[in-house]
C-alpha cells in the first residue's frame, strides 16, 4: 500500500479543506446578503470548475502559476521557488478545484437563515460580524458541515488537477489517485487493489460518521 | 424638542407603494403610543424605519437630541447604534440558543456577575424561572412574548418598538397576553411604540394612537380622544366608530378584518 501517497492526499485535503472554511464561508455570507446586481458573476465563476473538464482547469492554472507568469513570477521572488510541480501549486489549483463544493452548500445554508434573527441581534447590539459568528454560522451549521465533509472528499478523491499541475512526484505531488492509476499502469494490480480498498473504506467511514453525527446532534433547528 | 422623537419620512417600496411617516412622541415619560391602521397602510415600515431597519429615500428621525436619519446629510445610524428594544411579529427568539442565553444576548461584554444579575432580573420580572433551560421552540406563544421583552429590555433601551406583538398567537390566548402585557407596559417605564390592526389592543394598551391608512398618518393624538373625534371618514371606518362628519356609523363589517401578517 502506498502510505506516502495515502498521507499526502490527507495533507492537501486537510490544507483545502482549511483555506476554503477560511475563504468560502465569508464570500458565502456576501453572496447570500448581497443585493449588488453583478452577483451572478460571482456566482458562475465559483460553479466553473463543476463544469469544466479538470484538465481545463489544471491548464490555466498551470500557465497563471508558471514562471514566466506575474504570479508565477512573484511567487518565486517572495519565496524562492516555483509554484508548478510543488505542493503549494497542488494546494492552490485544489482549492479552485473544490471552491464550489464548499461555497454552494454554504450559501444554501446561509439563504435559509430567517433575516429576522440577524435583524434582532442587530437591535440588540451586535455588529454584522459578531451576528455572522453568533447568529448565522450556528443556524447554518449543517450547510456549513456539508460544504466541509463535500470540499473534503472531493480533494481526496481528484485527479485531472492533480496531474496536470503537480504531475507525479513521488512525497510532493503524487496523491493517492495518481498513485493507483500509477500501479496500474505498472500492472501492479496488488498494490492499486490494496490502496483503493483503504480509500474507499476511509471514504464511507468519515460520510458514514458524518451522517451519523448530523442526524444525532446537528438538525436544522425548529424557528417557531 | 430634546425630549421627543420626531421622525418624517418617505420610504417607497421596489414595487412602487410609498410610505410616508410622521411621529412626535414624548420620550422623557413612559406613554405606549399605538400606530394603528389596516393590513399593508405601511405601519410596520414605520417601525422599521425607526429602528433602522429600513433605510427611508427622504426626511429626518430624531430621537432627543441625536439624530438618527436626515436624509440631506446622509446621515443614518444603524441599528446598533440607536439602543432600541425591537419585539418582532413571531418574537424571532435565537432557536440555537436556550431562553436565559436569548435574554443574555445582548449582554455580550458585561462583566459575569453583573450579567447574570440583570438576566436574573428579567427572568424573575417576566416569571421565567422554570424555563430558563428551555429552547424557543419548547415553550408557548405567550411564554414567547415574555422571552422577547426581557430580551429587549436587559439592556434598558431609550425605545421599545412591538411589531404586532399579539398576531402570533390564537384567539384564546390572546386576550390572556393582552392583558399580561398591558400589565408589563405599565411597569417597565420606558416609551413605546405598538404596531397593531386590533381596536381592542388599541384601546387597551394605547396612551397615544396614531392612525394610518394608504401609506399616510390620518391622524394623531390620545387614544380616547381619536376614537371620539375621528377627523374623515377612513379614520372612523378603520376604528369601527361613527363619522362624525358624515353622520352615519361605519360599520364593523365595512372592512374585513385585516389578517395577521403585514409586510
Amino acid at each position: 500500500m502506498d502510505w506516502q501517497a495515502i498521507g499526502l492526499s490527507l495533507r492537501l485535503s486537510f490544507c483545502t479543506t482549511l483555506i476554503l472554511v477560511l475563504l468560502g464561508l465569508p464570500l458565502a455570507w456576501w453572496l447570500a446578503q448581497t443585493r449588488w446586481r453583478g452577483r451572478f458573476l460571482i456566482e458562475a465563476v465559483v460553479a466553473l470548475p463543476i463544469v469544466l473538464p479538470p484538465t481545463v482547469l489544471g491548464f490555466y492554472v498551470l500557465m497563471a502559476i508558471s514562471p514566466r507568469s506575474p504570479l508565477g513570477m512573484f511567487y518565486e521572488s517572495w519565496f524562492g521557488q516555483r509554484l508548478p510541480f510543488s505542493f503549494q501549486g497542488l494546494l492552490l489549483a485544489s482549492v479552485l478545484y473544490s471552491l464550489p463544493f464548499a461555497v454552494q452548500p454554504f450559501i444554501s445554508a446561509f439563504t435559509t437563515i430567517d433575516r429576522r434573527f440577524l435583524e434582532a441581534s442587530w437591535c440588540l447590539g451586535e455588529s454584522r460580524t459578531r451576528t455572522f459568528f453568533r447568529v448565522a454560522i450556528p443556524l447554518a451549521w449543517p450547510g456549513v458541515l456539508s460544504g466541509i465533509v463535500l470540499s473534503f472528499a472531493h480533494t481526496m478523491g481528484e485527479f485531472g488537477v492533480v496531474l496536470m499541475v503537480g504531475g507525479n512526484l513521488e512525497g510532493v505531488t503524487r496523491t493517492v489517485s495518481i498513485s493507483i492509476y500509477d500501479h496500474v499502469q505498472a500492472l501492479d494490480y496488488h498494490t492499486a487493489g490494496q490502496t483503493s480498498l483503504m480509500m474507499l473504506a476511509f471514504s464511507f467511514a468519515v460520510l458514514a460518521v458524518t451522517y451519523s453525527l448530523q442526524r444525532r446532534f446537528v438538525h436544522a433547528w425548529p424557528t417557531r | 424638542m430634546a425630549h421627543t422623537l420626531t421622525a418624517g419620512f418617505t420610504k417607497t417600496h421596489p414595487g412602487g407603494a410609498s410610505i410616508q411617516g410622521e411621529l412626535g412622541l414624548p420620550i422623557d415619560t413612559h406613554s405606549v403610543t399605538i400606530l394603528f391602521g389596516p393590513s399593508g397602510c405601511g405601519k410596520t415600515t414605520v417601525l422599521r424605519s425607526i429602528a433602522g431597519l429600513e433605510r427611508p429615500e427622504s426626511g429626518l428621525i430624531r430621537c432627543g437630541d441625536d439624530v438618527w436619519f436626515d436624509a440631506e446629510n446622509r446621515i443614518c445610524l444603524s441599528p446598533q447604534r440607536r439602543n432600541i428594544g425591537f419585539v418582532f411579529q413571531d418574537y424571532a427568539l435565537f432557536p440555537h440558543l436556550t431562553i436565559r442565553q436569548n435574554i443574555g444576548y445582548a449582554l455580550r461584554g458585561t462583566p459575569a456577575g453583573e450579567k447574570a444579575r440583570r438576566i436574573e432580573e428579567m427572568i424573575e420580572r417576566f416569571e421565567l424561572t422554570e424555563l430558563d433551560r428551555r429552547h424557543p421552540w419548547q415553550i408557548s406563544g405567550g411564554q414567547k412574548q415574555r422571552v422577547a421583552l426581557a430580551r429587549a429590555l436587559v439592556r434598558s433601551p431609550r425605545l421599545l418598538l412591538l411589531d404586532e406583538p399579539l398576531s402570533a398567537l390564537d384567539t384564546t390566548l390572546r386576550e390572556e397576553v393582552r392583558d399580561e402585557l398591558r400589565g408589563h407596559l405599565r411597569k417597565i417605564g420606558i416609551p413605546t411604540i405598538l404596531v397593531t390592526h386590533d381596536r381592542e389592543e388599541t384601546r387597551l394598551l394605547g396612551d397615544q394612537l396614531v392612525v394610518m391608512d394608504k401609506g399616510r398618518v390620518q391622524q394623531s393624538g390620545p387614544v380616547e380622544h381619536v376614537f371620539k373625534n375621528p377627523v374623515n371618514h377612513a379614520v372612523a371606518r378603520s376604528l369601527g366608530v361613527q363619522d362624525k362628519n358624515a353622520g352615519g356609523r361605519a360599520s364593523d363589517d365595512a372592512r374585513p378584518k385585516p389578517p395577521n401578517h403585514t409586510p
